[in-house]
């Protein structure tokens, strides 16, 4: 994981869940949660999923929405949107370098 | 009270302030299982130790009596174990109370009697400076139970025992006014439990599990009192979830 969530520790993981959920649009906790277990096979607790949102709302890369009744929406920052394009373009980058020395390795 | 709104309760006040209306909804969508509910209860210790919030709506701002009594409060509790572990330590074999090592002895009753003098100075500064928290039962409660460990001191144990644990369970309910629930609830469980042990109802072990219950429940339930305060008092009440609105218009104006 690089310098984007580098100090968000073992929320690192499910902070970019987050971030590449909220990739395709605004969605509120609830939404996230089964976006993310969706997109990821992973489960999303809730106290992980806020405890993620959090950090990633106090770094400014998602911001709240106004309430709609009692659940909030969030969305990628602009900030956010650079971090989130760098670490999956990190993470190809980092696929591809490693099939090709698996494919080189046969 | 239900199981969500207790687990919401373990978060701090600034963090269910911001986010509690949206996790009740989430809990309410999607119930929590074991494995949620464990991970709520690490999500509440993270937001307790690494705080994201910079606006805290729970304004406080202890003076230099507040860390005081909260230091009072820490290092009595700490003596109360030191007490115990040095009685039982001191004795010859297990459910014994003779004393093999009398100089041992003495140092834990040093300790002790050190111990139950600062708690009085936090029951009384409590009485003091946190009256309209407490509101006059709580206040005259915690009175009380300062003046019970005079009785213990003076050798009345079973007088102070009963008036200590009369005057903790009293005070319990408006502790949860400044510090957190549990720990307001912590100290007068350790008391019953003490009064239990003394009275015999609690231990095969004469008064040996006493000792273990006062420096293994009584003693931490006072270091946490004394961590609980050391925030000192609140300039207003919590913005979300479950309170007390009782203290709301004294402690606004504090």
């Amino acid at each position: 994981m690089n310098d984007q969530l580098g100090d968000i520790g073992r929320f690192a993981e499910p902070s970019l869940f987050i971030l590449a959920s909220l990739g395709e649009g605004p969605k509120h906790g609830y939404a996230i949660m089964t976006d993310v277990e969706a997109i990821s096979g992973q489960r999303l607790g809730p106290g992980t999923l806020y405890a993620a949102l959090a950090r990633l709302e106090k770094r400014g890369l998602i911001e709240a929405l106004e309430p709609e009744d009692r659940r909030r929406p969030y969305r990628l920052t602009g900030l956010g949107e650079s971090a989130l394009r760098t670490l999956l373009e990190g993470l190809s980058s980092f696929a591809r370098t490693g099939l090709r020395r698996l494919e080189e390795g046969r | 009270m239900s199981t969500t709104t207790w687990l919401l309760r373990l978060y701090p006040a600034a963090w269910r302030a911001r986010y509690g209306a949206e996790f009740t909804e989430l809990l309410l969508a999607r119930p929590p299982s074991v494995r949620d509910r464990l991970d709520i209860l690490r999500g509440a210790v993270d937001a307790r130790l690494n705080p994201q919030l910079t606006e805290d709506p729970v304004l406080r701002n202890p003076t230099a009596a507040d860390r005081l009594l909260a230091l009072a409060g820490v290092v009595a509790g700490a003596l109360f174990t030191v007490w115990a572990t040095i009685i039982i330590l001191a004795s010859p074999r297990w459910g014994s109370m003779d004393v093999g090592d009398e100089r041992l002895a003495a140092i834990g009753y040093a300790a002790g009697f050190l111990g139950m003098l600062l708690a009085v100075c936090v029951l009384l500064g409590l009485a003091a400076r946190y009256v309209e928290e407490l509101g006059p039962v709580g206040a005259l409660a915690a009175i009380v139970a300062a003046l019970a460990f005079f009785f213990a001191i003076s050798g009345a144990s079973l007088v102070g025992l009963v008036m200590l644990t009369g005057g903790i369970a009293a005070l319990a309910p408006s502790l949860s006014r400044i510090v957190h629930p549990l720990v307001a609830a912590a100290l007068p469980l350790a008391t019953i439990m003490l009064a239990l042990a003394m009275l015999g109802f609690v231990g095969s072990e004469g008064q040996t599990t006493f000792w273990l219950i006062w420096g293994g429940g009584f003693g931490p339930a006072w270091v946490l009192l004394g961590f609980g305060l050391r925030h000192g008092r609140r300039a207003d009440l919590l913005a979300a979830g479950p309170v007390d609105q009782s203290a709301s218009p004294s402690a606004a104006g504090a």
